[in-house]
């Protein structure tokens, strides 16, 4: 026990020494708390009526207000909330529902394996945001409804990656050894397969992260998102829909785009750190 | 395994995956809640319009004979009648200047990118560690973060309002569909080119990313030391050798990231009100235009599947070793 925590905190070292993974986390924990913060430094309640429409950034509003007078910058800062939410909670379950598959696979083989496969094969062509503009077409748009979206489409590339690392594992000398001395699947599921995936793991899920938080934005951005929960790419739907870019209001635009980008950039930023440091033999040049 | 052999089995996979979304669509857009018939039936049309329409797809028989029907009107090209545009059959909405205007956006789009991502990525691949490979390298990274509807926002904003140079939507001006041949052509560019440029900046950070590593694993290979040693010029070597390897890079790349191509599609018409299918599926999702929802389903699907076709082959011409071993 005492060896695998020492392991640990020298992966942690490591870790915070790669350039990526210390710049990527600093995002992170820096949006994470104007999500957590976000009811005190907010400076009007987002989805109000506070100054006239389309009133430059000044020091009463810092990124100025949209069509219909409400405070961009209170808007931005409560989007963080709803983006980081939807993104973080979707990309847990996608990376569980994936490992989950990917490790079942990877341990049966056989029919069950050949199948599946041919599943997220099939999954992996299709066109994401068609079938999740065909499902809401029928559905009223909210949180939970985006979040089944996103797990339904995108659990398929983590379970491929873990299936891959599972039948590696397998291949181990170790894991012979067990079962010559009587160790159960579940056993070896456990205490062998499941510590060894957990560095593709770690990386799939912050790739999760990121790729939820990009489709969210980009379901909210055509109006698909809930309306009482505003997140960033709604602030950009109603800035379109308002004609904010003909009537030159930078100040919609600009501020929840930046935000966005930041944040997939975090996250994007500490999955290369993780590779680094993780899975040094996966490295891609 | 023979090039015929190999395309022949690509082909039926693909086949088989069109058939599994036609079903996909067929069941999930009768599963979702609601009267499955409703799919099919416009509330406004009248009771006679109704009668042919449950007749013509069987809306009165049980659900497997209904798939059937379903199949067999798809493949003579039936796909029912959009509500929206009264009594349009669907297919008639598709096949027409919508494809056409999509088509051209995002093939021009994809191939702009591939051309300016190979060359900026070679350069970069083969100065590595230079200030320019650096550079071009970080502004890439970035911009795999940045999502494509904000930057055709920020196009429109700084292009279309600030300077005035591209229009702020559409395809074509109402002045121009009158006007002659070329006076429509030079307007219909003028149109393009800013969904143009926002699908080529979505495509080059990853293309570039990608063929600059492919570059820079190549040169550390034997072979390259082969033929340096042989004498040959750096460019002869980057332009006959390693450029072919990035191709492959390239063409696997826009197979594997086809479905993506309908994202941008859609998001990208959305915002510059670009006259074609992702723009339709837009329309009709807002408006419920179930026939042609699932009319521009089953067409991505089928999109989709020819581009990995159609990368599969360039692929197994590309690089000879796929074809004889019969993977990929």
């Amino acid at each position: 026990m005492a060896v695998v925590r020492r392991r640990g905190l020298e992966t942690l070292k490591l870790l915070f020494k790669s350039k990526a993974f210390l710049a990527g986390f600093s995002i992170i924990v820096l949006v994470s708390a104007v999500a957590i913060l976000a009811d005190h430094l907010a400076t009007y309640p987002p989805l109000e009526f506070v100054g006239r429409p389309f009133t430059p950034p000044s020091r009463r509003f810092y990124f100025g207000t949209d069509d219909m007078g409400r405070d961009i910058y209170s808007m931005t800062i409560y989007g963080t909330r709803v983006s980081l939410t939807v993104g973080i909670i979707a990309a847990a379950l996608t990376t569980a529902l994936g490992t989950a598959v990917g490790i079942t696979c990877g341990m049966l083989r056989g029919i069950v394996d050949a199948f599946t496969m041919r599943v997220i094969d099939f999954l992996l062509s299709l066109p994401y945001l068609a079938v999740a503009l065909a499902i809401v077409a029928f559905l009223k748009p909210s949180l939970w409804i985006m979040i089944l979206i996103i797990v339904i489409l995108s659990w398929v590339s983590t379970a491929k990656i873990v299936r891959a690392q599972t039948i590696v594992t397998l291949e181990y000398m170790f894991i012979e050894a067990a079962k010559a001395i009587g160790a159960s699947r579940l056993y070896i599921a456990l205490k062998h397969v499941i510590p060894n995936v957990i560095p593709v793991v770690l990386t799939s899920l912050t790739l999760n992260v990121r790729g939820a938080i990009l489709f969210e934005a980009s379901l909210s951005f055509l109006g698909f998102g809930d309306p009482e929960n505003i997140s960033w790419g709604t602030i950009l739907f109603f800035a379109r829909r308002s004609g904010a870019f003909t009537a030159g209001a930078w100040w919609n635009i600009v501020p929840p785009g930046l935000m966005i980008m930041i944040t997939v950039l975090g996250f994007t930023l500490v999955s290369v750190g993780l590779d680094e440091v993780l899975n040094p033999r996966l490295r891609k040049v | 395994m023979s090039l015929g052999k190999y395309f022949a089995k690509k082909l039926v996979e693909g086949t088989i995956t069109v058939f599994v979304g036609i079903t996909l669509a067929f069941f999930l857009f009768r599963l979702l809640p609601g009267d499955p018939t409703a799919v099919f039936l416009d509330i406004r049309l009248s009771p006679e319009a109704k009668q042919v329409l449950i007749r013509e797809f069987g809306l009165d028989k049980p659900l497997h004979e209904q798939y059937l029907i379903f199949v067999a009107n798809l493949l003579r090209g039936n796909l029912g009648l959009s509500f929206v545009y009264r009594g349009t059959p669907v297919s008639k909405i598709i096949f027409g200047p919508k494809l056409f205007n999509t088509l051209i956006l995002m093939g021009s789009g994809m191939l702009l990118g591939a051309l300016v991502a190979s060359t900026l990525g070679l350069l970069a691949g083969w100065k590595r560690g230079s200030p320019f490979d650096r550079a071009i390298t970080s502004v890439s990274f970035i911009g795999t973060s940045i999502p494509i509807f904000w930057v055709g926002l920020l196009v429109l904003l700084i292009l279309g309002s600030y300077f005035k140079l591209i229009p702020m939507s559409g395809t074509i001006s109402l002045e121009a569909i009158q006007a002659d041949p070329l006076t429509r052509a030079l307007d219909y560019l003028w149109h393009l080119a800013g969904p143009l440029l926002v699908i080529t900046i979505w495509f080059l950070p990853t293309y570039l990313l990608y063929v600059r590593n492919t570059v820079v694993t190549l040169l550390g290979e034997d072979f390259i030391m082969v033929l340096k040693a042989k004498g040959l010029p750096d460019k002869v070597i980057v332009f006959k050798h390693i450029l072919r390897h990035a191709m492959i890079t390239i063409v696997t790349l826009m197979a594997v990231q086809s479905p993506l191509l309908v994202t941008g599609a859609i998001i990208t018409e959305t915002v510059f009100g670009w006259n074609g299918i992702g723009l339709l599926l837009y329309d009709s999702v807002l408006k419920s235009d179930y026939p042609v929802i699932q009319g521009v389903f089953i067409l991505t699907i089928i999109i989709v599947v020819i581009m990995n076709l159609l990368a599969d082959v360039a692929y197994a011409i590309l690089d000879p070793r796929i074809r004889l071993t019969g993977r990929g």
